[in-house]
């Protein structure tokens, strides 16, 4: 195990040292010139030079990459060329909102994923069973983007129940909340399902049982433990997930999370904070990425045998 | 080639002509059993039929054209669904929202299949690749999957629009580039299971050449799983162009892209004007939900092995 | 005229049906009951009465006015305000962009605007211009400071000018000081400005937020960290303290505020309200939301599908006036094969278009179309140039054909081999992107198959140059200077212009604005601008929109005036 963990570290500081370098010549071949974007256009063209040369945009994208990496050992992750507020700032301002919408998003998916799922697999084919199904079908079927916007015009709008935009108190988490966890509710739960339909087919069951434990003792003491096991491993995969989705949810609730950020210093050539940002997701993937696996070598130790590959 | 060679490579697995025949007949008759696949079926072929359409509107004509009338003026705006000439209503341009939905599925679908035919492709020579050549392509190549499987394909893609003007290209490109991983994966571990069984070994140590052996065997072997998930990414890449464009990265105006007429027709919503995003949105969700129920039939006839990969 | 009855006018124009409903319900009840009085009276009340209710609509909304304002002003409060851009870094000299609002309200001028469009002084107690027109003094009053503490007087203010002036600051206001020769301190606290040639015009050049005074000191200690350390160099009645881009910024009032002079404030000394946040609100679908659900007290621009909805709400009220710009498209002149360097094409195109269709639909009718740049509102407006762009499809295709664009077998016009397809950068904003594609169809009707594309990068392609043309949406407080770099021949350093344009009529035209020596010379060299620009068309002025400002009825004297089409916050108060 000790192996498999340490080589499972080094391979993952090697992916991401190898996605910094991706993402930096990436972001470097844009076309669109920060200054013009960021500086007044209009500016002379002397002080748009200065700007270069202060920003090290004129050095070769070789250099430009090794100055990126020293300054990001020494703590320093660079100053937004947009506001010229320190990124890190930036970030701990935008990524706190992110994080309250995630948490609240993570949470959410599994108070409700998880009892619908062993439900389901208890009433297995009942109508409560099909129910169930039926709306993980829809909730995998329905993309968030339409999902929201079906929520902003009859709960926020016809119903007028909730606020439909901006950060405020616990009202305006909810929508964003609820689009956030819906697919992933609907992944989780046919998870879930299908887990715990695996255990309530073991022996032991059927031993707990004759032992007189009760039905739901022995479903909910006994089986969801186990079933619990991969369902746990695998949500960490479920981070780069609910990142994705984060874009959407962000961008039409005006939630001032960092993914707009992302998305608004991409189109505006803000390198720095674009690049930041990229790297600080691409590492949380990654990193997800490696917790899964090692969780999931805990459970089943015959992936470890198979090097590399995820299951 | 020697008669030895062609006897190895064409004598072992027994009888494969047969029994895919065999399975074929199979797969139809559980097709007609599996209501799931039908209706889903039905509900794809529906929206590929209208997706034609939508590509012939806009192969024969210039699309915008069509549909934005030169008499332009507040009356034509913002009609409700059933009201006037329009049978679905007009948008905020006075456009007909059900030629340009029409539009919009072909859009989609055209988009979809091109991107899922890259997707496959992609996955299935790297897979092949690293399954038949092992050593050091295999690492490499399974450690790209690695990353790769699961990466944010909205993360990538806002990456790429600042590489891209936003457009049409940043779907293509970001869609396969993430989507290709999961189909490899299947495809490795189908070679590698092949690659251990007798005949193939017989076949190699006779030196008939790997492209043969890949060509006999293996290729037959992917046949389910390509169709598999090839329906799968189908309403995946619908949905990403969907949320790409609305957005503001994906398709660009004045083409009609479903998502990018929902995201138009969002300011609208306060005024009551719903039709502008609930027309094209439940478009949009009857397809996804049309391939997505066709991909999990499909699943259960042709290859329950590959239940709950995604 | 009071200033009260100004804002009453200025509401007038836009209150909400249901209020115009109940003020003249409330109208025809007065009436009846002076009529029943007068029957008892005498004949003459009949007479009055009529006279009373005969008064048109100008007085409907009084009673929502004076029902509201029982009061008076009301010290403290938050004004939470909606911003359709966001905020920019609040630098006086190199801001990407000046934000009409929060800049002034943190950075005053040496002159301000009142609702006749007049300059008076603001941070200057006046000014004498010499005979010859070269010179002019300007005396600054005694006992300010900035918010830092330093006083302003001639050397402070001086030195702040001359910053203004200095291509090293990485502004570009110095292009539209070019006859400015020297900017100096006399003794007796005047600040003298020396010019090349007379410049009547100098005040319109220097009464914005990219020609703002401010503490130099501060200024160049923290260059580009100005505006985002929660100081400021300032001197106006709020204090900047918080500046959060993409999500808000933050001002508190200043108490050692010495006051305005201009005499269209009501409240001379310190600000009423405690301090005002301003969101930023990009999305125009969710704007007039914000607002409505409370979360905001006032806002700018909401989307136009909005403007109705608001003003048909009762807690709300809604001002509109005209803006200073418009949205328009250039041409790149250069684009011979294109047609785009002759005059007739240019003006086909223009003439293609259906601008009052544009007005009706994408802008919901709060706009006008633009057949000159220069709004219809602005004094130097000069009614001469509706002709010349006139929707008119058959003269459109006439003129092309004249100019030997003949229409090709795919409907496209082609000349000698090469077809008029071409593809413009567009700026990303939904109106933006609505007028494009109206203009698209309205083209391609005529033959021409333009594209656009949106981008953020616009303003650097056009300034880089290698492309067909661009759509913009121009803002600035004066159109005739905001057009100098769309359209004057060398206006770019050396180079050039937006649309690489050389029109010597517009050129010459340009030349006598900047170096108008009276008020005539003035309106002269604007109407020769204009009369040559509708002619030969350097750019295309599609619509000009409304400026549109709403508040919610607990919100007092947040009265943008036309000519400076932001509000003041001096007079602004919130009740309790």
């Amino acid at each position: 195990m000790l192996r498999y963990l340490l080589w499972r570290s080094v391979y993952t500081v090697a992916v991401i040292f190898a996605a910094s370098l991706v993402i930096f010549f990436t972001l470097r071949i844009s076309p669109g010139t920060p200054e013009f974007i960021i500086h007044q256009p209009m500016a002379a063209e002397e002080e748009r030079q200065r700007f270069r040369e202060e920003q090290g945009l004129n050095d070769p994208i070789i250099v430009q990459y090794g100055n990126f990496l020293g300054d990001v050992f020494r703590g320093d992750l660079g100053t937004s060329i947009d506001s010229n507020i320190p990124v890190v700032d930036l970030i701990a301002e935008f990524g706190k909102n992110s994080a309250i919408l995630v948490a609240a998003g993570v949470l959410v998916t599994f108070s409700i994923a998880i009892p619908l799922g062993v439900i389901a697999a208890v009433k297995r084919n009942s109508w409560i069973d099909q129910t169930i199904m039926g709306f993980a079908a829809l909730g995998m079927g329905i993309p968030n983007f339409i999902l929201a916007l079906f929520l902003i015009l009859v709960i926020g709008i016809e119903l007028d129940w909730l606020p439909i935009s901006g950060k405020g108190g616990i009202k305006h988490l909810i929508l964003p909340t609820i689009v956030l966890a819906a697919e992933g509710v609907a992944v989780m739960l046919r998870l879930m399902r299908a887990s715990m339909l695996d255990q309530l087919q073991q022996d032991y069951i059927r031993t707990l049982r004759a032992k007189g434990l009760s039905r739901w003792r022995t479903i909910w003491q006994h089986a969801l433990r186990n079933a619990l096991l991969p369902i746990i491993s695998l949500s960490a995969l479920q981070v780069a997930a609910l990142i994705g989705y984060t874009f959407v949810v962000e961008t039409i609730f005006r939630w001032p999370g960092i993914s707009r950020l992302l998305i608004e210093s991409i189109l505006q050539r803000d390198y720095p904070v674009a690049l930041m940002i990229t790297l600080l997701f691409t590492i949380a993937v990654i990193l997800a990425n490696f917790v899964a696996n090692i969780a999931y070598s805990l459970v089943d130790p015959r992936i470890r045998q198979e090097t590399m590959l995820r299951v | 080639m020697s008669a030895l060679q062609d006897a190895a490579l064409w004598h072992e697995p027994p009888a494969p002509e047969q029994t895919r025949r065999h399975q074929l007949h199979a797969g139809l008759r559980l097709l007609a059993r599996n209501r799931l696949a039908l209706i889903g079926g039905g509900i794809s072929l529906v929206f590929v039929l209208i997706g034609i359409a939508g590509i012939v509107i806009i192969g024969f004509d210039r699309f915008h054209d069509l549909y934005l009338d030169q008499t332009l003026d507040s009356a034509v705006i913002l009609r409700a669904p059933f009201t006037g000439e329009n049978v679905l209503g007009t948008d905020a341009l006075g456009r007909d929202l059900l030629a340009r939905t029409v539009a919009g599925i072909g859009v989609s679908i055209m988009l979809a299949l091109a991107i899922t035919a890259l997707t496959l492709i992609i996955g299935m020579v790297l897979g092949t690749v690293a399954a038949f050549y092992g050593g050091w392509i295999d690492v490499v190549i399974s450690a790209v999957i690695d990353v790769t499987w699961g990466f944010p394909i909205i993360l990538l893609a806002v990456a790429l629009s600042g590489v891209f003007d936003r457009g049409i290209e940043v779907v293509i490109l970001s869609v396969p580039l993430i989507l290709w991983a999961g189909f490899a994966r299947i495809v490795r571990g189908e070679g590698l299971s092949l690659r251990e069984r007798d005949f193939v070994k017989a076949a190699r140590a006779m030196g008939v050449p790997d492209w043969k052996i890949i060509l006999r065997h293996f290729v037959p072997n992917l046949v389910a799983p390509t169709i598999v998930m090839g329906t799968y990414y189908i309403p995946v890449v619908i949905v990403f162009e969907g949320a790409l464009s609305f957005l503001g990265l994906g398709t660009q105006p004045p083409t009609p892209s479903l998502g990018l007429m929902a995201a138009e027709g969002r300011q609208h919503l306060l005024n009551g004007d719903h039709w502008v995003v609930t027309v094209p949105g439940v478009s949009l969700v009857l397809m996804v939900v049309g391939f997505n129920t066709l991909g999990d039939g499909l699943r259960d006839i042709l290859d329950p092995r590959l239940r709950g990969v995604r | 005229m009071s200033l009260e009855d100004r804002r009453r006018t200025l509401r007038g124009r836009s209150v909400s049906r249901r209020a115009l409903l109940s003020a003249a319900g409330s109208a025809g009840v007065g009436a009846a009951g002076l009529a029943l009085v007068g029957c008892g009276d005498d004949d003459d009340a009949d007479a009055d009465a009529v006279a009373e209710t005969a008064e048109p609509a100008a007085p409907a909304p009084e009673p929502e006015v004076v029902a509201e304002a029982p009061a008076g002003p009301v010290s403290g409060g938050i004004l939470r305000e909606g911003y359709s851009r966001g905020s920019e870094r609040m630098d006086p000299i190199a801001a990407l962009w000046w934000d009409g609002s929060s800049f002034p309200a943190v950075h005053e001028t040496l002159f301000a605007l009142d609702e006749n469009a007049e300059n008076l002084p603001l941070l200057a107690a006046g000014w004498e211009i010499s005979d010859d027109g070269l010179s002019w003094n300007f005396q600054m009053r005694d006992g300010l400071t900035f918010h830092t503490g330093k006083p302003i007087n001639a050397e402070t203010v001086a030195a702040s000018l001359n910053w203004t002036n200095n291509p090293e600051g990485g502004g570009f206001v110095f292009l539209f000081w070019g006859p400015v020769e020297s900017i100096t301190a006399t003794p007796d606290n005047t600040v003298r400005i020396d010019f090349s040639h007379p410049f009547i015009g100098f005040p319109t050049v220097a009464n914005n937020g990219y020609a703002t005074v401010f503490d130099t000191e501060l200024w160049e200690q923290l260059r580009g960290d100005y505006g985002t350390t929660g100081e400021d160099g300032g001197s106006g009645p709020f204090t900047l303290t918080e500046y959060v881009p993409g999500s808000h910024l933050e001002v508190a009032r200043w108490a050692d505020y010495q006051g305005s002079t201009l005499p269209f404030h009501q409240n001379q000394g310190p600000a009423y309200i405690d301090g005002i946040r301003w969101v930023d609100v990009p999305e125009a679908a969710t704007r007039a939301a914000e607002l409505e659900e409370g979360n905001i007290d006032a806002l700018h621009a909401p989307a136009f599908s909005d403007v109705q909805r608001l003003k048909d709400n009762p807690d709300l009220v809604v001002i509109e006036n005209v803006t200073w710009g418009h949205y328009f498209m250039g041409l790149n002149h250069e684009r011979a094969n294109l047609g785009f360097n002759d005059p007739r094409v240019r003006l086909a195109i223009s003439k293609a278009i259906n601008r009052q269709a544009i007005v009706d639909t994408v802008f919901f009718g709060s706009g006008e179309p633009a057949y000159g740049f220069v709004p219809t509102a602005d004094k130097y407006y000069d009614a001469g140039v509706v002709d010349f762009s006139q929707y008119d499809p058959e003269t459109a295709a006439s003129l092309l054909d004249a100019a030997g664009w003949s229409i090709g077998s795919d409907g496209i016009r082609e000349s000698g081999g090469d077809r008029m397809s071409f593809t413009l950068p567009s700026e990303p904003a939904d109106e933006e992107t609505q007028v494009a594609q109206a203009v698209q169809e309205f083209l391609r009707d005529a033959g021409v198959d333009m594209n656009f594309t949106p981008t953020e990068t616009v303003f650097g392609d056009i300034i880089e140059g290698d492309i067909d043309g661009y759509f913009f949406n121009n803002l600035w407080h004066d159109m005739i200077d905001g057009t100098l770099f769309w359209a004057k021949g060398e206006f770019i350093g050396g180079c050039c212009n937006g649309a690489r344009a050389n029109i010597p009529e517009v050129n010459e035209g340009y030349d006598k604005w900047i170096m108008a020596a009276t008020e005539e010379e003035r309106e002269a060299a604007s109407r020769q601008i204009q009369l040559a620009a509708a002619e030969q068309v350097p750019f295309l002025p599609i619509v000009t929109p409304a400026n549109v400002w709403v508040h919610n009825q607990r919100v007092h004297g947040w009265d943008p005036l036309q000519p400076n089409l932001y509000p003041f916050y001096q007079d602004v108060w919130i009740e309790a």
